[in-house]
């Protein structure tokens, strides 16, 4: 089979045609997804070598605090995050509500591995969905957004900077949106054992509802580890 | 990950289309033994194409599986509906979102636009959207010109068994 050298495949193209389109892939497999996917690879991975951890989460090597602030609930009110949910399962996410794909995806496989879980124990987990956006999820906006979910699901909003710091106390990065372009916020969910309030395990971006599912009994009975 | 527009490293199915002339280059990729002569056009179909029942009033996503059963690669370009104002490719990254100019279908493969990665946004979605209809979707290849599709409106939390990890590349 011959092979033509770039060369002439160039000058003939380019004499061929009355418009040159050059176009590069990104990889030999070709499949322009896998640089987003390489973030549900690394879960994947992190999950493989996590074995003496009981759950399929990421294990933080470390543990965080709940974020020592008070921000606003869908209904308007002061909401202590520490002093409103201890003792209580949580998971902590932060995002905003015009997000097309990943809030979204994150929320509802959240939603839907809760739904499986027996009654009893649905009511022991509380998610925290902080916005990111504040300027544009007001209370309402938040909690009709939530309400598609679950809607005992806690909305909170309030000062940008306030929310800044929250989510960097957790080693969650978000910035304050700019005109123009996307909001940047960290998408991992933080998950706090009831027993000591503490966050010892994550969950990227690209985790399933199976493996929430999976973990929340764990969380919801306080395995720390 | 993605090379540089320069790249013309193993340029493969330089087809020739309708005035104008478009190349591909798609670096190590096994297409490229073949002369441009050689390789058959691409062949592009589309499917399993949803559209999550939004929880956001003025905004929706669509996400479909595309393959090529051709020997040269094809491109996706754009996509546009007659129900929406504005429909956009992007891609989730890391932190946010970043709209795109592409993406890639190699030849005999696949790509997937998923939850997580790769997604088309769609604007304005006129009527909303409803449980179970189908919302037309045009999309427009590089070489392979506009596909039509119908993209089935899906409850909001729907994940298709076809991919039981989202954004998983394929091959």
């Amino acid at each position: 089979m011959s092979h033509l050298s770039r060369r002439s495949l160039l000058t003939g193209a380019v004499a061929a045609s009355a418009g040159l389109l050059l176009a590069a892939c990104g990889s030999s497999s070709g499949s322009s997804g896998s640089s987003s996917g390489g973030n549900a690879g690394a879960v994947t991975q992190l999950n493989g070598q996590g074995s003496s951890s009981a759950y399929q989460g990421v294990s933080l090597g470390r543990s965080f605090d709940k974020p020592s602030a008070t921000l606003t609930d869908t209904s308007g009110k002061p909401f202590d995050i520490a002093k409103q949910t201890a003792g209580k399962a949580v998971l902590l996410y932060f995002g905003y509500t015009h997000c097309p794909d990943v809030c979204p995806t994150t929320i509802g496989d959240i939603a839907v591995a809760i739904s499986k879980l027996p009654k009893a124990q649905q009511k022991s987990v509380e998610v925290v969905f902080v916005t990111t956006d504040p300027a544009r999820d007001t209370p309402a906006t938040l909690r009709s957004w939530l309400n598609s979910f679950n809607s005992g699901f806690i909305g909170l909003t309030g000062d940008i900077n306030t929310i800044i710091a929250a989510a960097k106390s957790v080693g969650v990065a978000v910035e304050a949106p700019a005109k123009g372009q996307e909001p940047v916020h960290g998408a991992q969910v933080l998950a706090y054992a009831p027993t000591d309030d503490k966050a010892h395990i994550l969950y990227t971006s690209g985790t399933t509802s199976a493996t929430y599912l999976h973990d929340l009994p764990l969380l919801i009975k306080g395995v720390t580890a | 990950m993605r090379l540089p527009r320069t790249a013309l490293a193993g340029a493969a199915g330089a087809a020739v289309l309708a005035g104008s002339l478009a190349l591909t280059a798609c670096g190590g990729s096994g297409s490229a033994a073949g002369t441009s002569a050689a390789a058959s056009p691409a062949s592009i179909s589309v499917s399993n194409a949803y559209i999550p029942l939004s929880a956001t009033p003025d905004m929706a996503v669509a996400y479909f599986d595309i393959s090529n059963t051709g020997g040269s690669a094809d491109r996706l370009t754009g996509v546009s509906s007659p129900s929406v104002q504005s429909a956009a490719l992007n891609r989730s990254t890391e932190t946010s979102m970043e709209q795109i100019d592409g993406v890639d279908v190699p030849a005999h493969g696949s790509t997937q636009l998923a939850r997580g990665g790769t997604h088309v946004m769609l604007m304005g979605l006129k009527p909303a959207p409803k449980l179970g209809q189908h919302v037309q979707l045009r999309l427009s290849f590089q070489h392979s010109g506009t596909v039509t599709v119908e993209a089935t409106v899906q409850p909001l939390t729907y994940q298709p068994s076809s991919a039981p990890t989202p954004a998983s590349s394929t091959k």
